[in-house]
């Protein structure tokens, strides 16, 4: 019997669970060997610690706390508010999907929103720019495609569009 | 039926939100709710505000209580169940606990272990001083194995009502418990190594 395994078989001496022979072998080792006789001594100490702690007494205000707890428990349900509190349940889930349906909808509807250019929508505007451009066309460009052929204005475009 | 005509009533009672019945029921099971935390905890405040949870639980439950188990088994299956949970909370937001203890002064946690009757104040520190390495050893076991030793040793149940309670097999129990004195007499012999 070494030191190290009296160590390891300190608990099952002191609750007498090792058989005869071990523990004979023990108190054989206790008696040759002071280290381990001071180590028992203070490891028994410590283990009576751990296997006779004291039970605590309950503060006198337990119960008093305990019941002003259920009492207000009693008067927070109170019967008008208790079909809400079922609603609750499957309430925010439906909530959840309202909320994001109503974020879609905004989102689409304001990706589709006509724009407005001072104070017309842009379909305004792109009706106004459209009978602009008729207008420039046919009193400005027209004419220039209609030139004389070997006219000054004729060859004069001719150069500057590089033709 | 497991329950005795006592416990049948009381819950039928509380049911019926008895207060009566309920304090009746608290007084027969305050002691062992509150030690059984104190045990899993380390902390007498904890501890209360714990077995108030428990008890609260009951009241609040009492109508969907069964019968297929004992109350006791019931009280003590809450009371580990709120106790490991305050654990696992405590040590998420232990870091702002340091920070409100350090704002507010040290708690003294040596002031919850229970004094010593002895009339020699050097046994007494003694004494106190074991009990608080005592705490730190159980503070330091595994969760399953605090539960089935503290169940065991402290409040005397057997390791079929320990199955009972936790859900575990028997032989998980036994296993449990054997682990966790193996683990403690680690702790203890490299506390007095280190002395």
């Amino acid at each position: 019997m070494n030191c190290k395994k009296v160590k390891k078989n300190l608990t099952g001496y002191l609750e007498k669970n090792l058989t005869k022979n071990m523990e004979e072998e023990l108190e054989n080792h206790f008696e040759s060997c002071p280290a381990c006789s001071h180590l028992l001594e203070e490891f028994s100490q410590l283990w009576e610690a751990l296997e006779h702690r004291e039970k605590i007494q309950p503060s006198p205000y337990f119960w008093t706390r305990l019941k002003q707890r259920v009492v207000e428990y009693e008067e927070g349900r109170k019967p008008v508010w208790g079909w809400l509190g079922g609603l609750v349940d499957w309430a925010r889930p439906a909530v959840a999907v309202a909320v994001l349906l109503i974020c879609v909808f905004l989102g689409y509807s304001l990706g589709n929103f006509p724009q407005t250019v001072n104070g017309q929508t842009t379909s305004q505007v792109d009706e106004r720019t459209l009978a602009l451009q008729e207008f420039f066309d046919s009193h400005y460009l027209n004419p220039l495609n209609n030139l004389p052929t070997g006219s000054i204005e004729a060859t004069y475009l001719e150069i500057i569009s590089g033709e | 039926m497991n329950l005795s005509m006592n416990d049948k009533e009381l819950i039928e009672k509380i049911s019926a939100k008895d207060h009566s019945a309920f304090k009746a029921l608290v007084d027969r099971y305050q002691a062992s709710v509150i030690n059984t935390c104190y045990n899993m905890l380390g902390n007498r405040q904890d501890a209360e505000d714990v077995a108030q949870e428990v008890f609260f639980q009951v009241y609040k439950s009492a109508r969907k209580f069964r019968g297929e188990a004992k109350i006791s088994t019931w009280l003590y299956r809450i009371a580990v169940n709120r106790s490991l949970n305050f654990i696992r909370d405590n040590k998420r937001f232990g870091w702002l606990k340091s920070l409100s203890s350090l704002l507010e002064g040290e708690r003294q946690e040596v002031a919850d272990v229970p004094a010593s009757d002895s009339d020699r104040p050097d046994v007494a520190l003694e004494e106190k001083e074991r009990n608080v390495i005592v705490q730190k050893v159980i503070d330091s076991l595994p969760e399953k194995q605090r539960t089935a030793f503290v169940l065991h040793k402290y409040e005397g149940l057997s390791y079929q009502e320990i199955a009972e309670i936790s859900k575990y097999s028997l032989s998980s129990v036994e296993s449990l418990i054997h682990r966790a004195k193996l683990n403690l007499q680690k702790k203890l012999l490299g506390y007095l190594k280190q002395k």
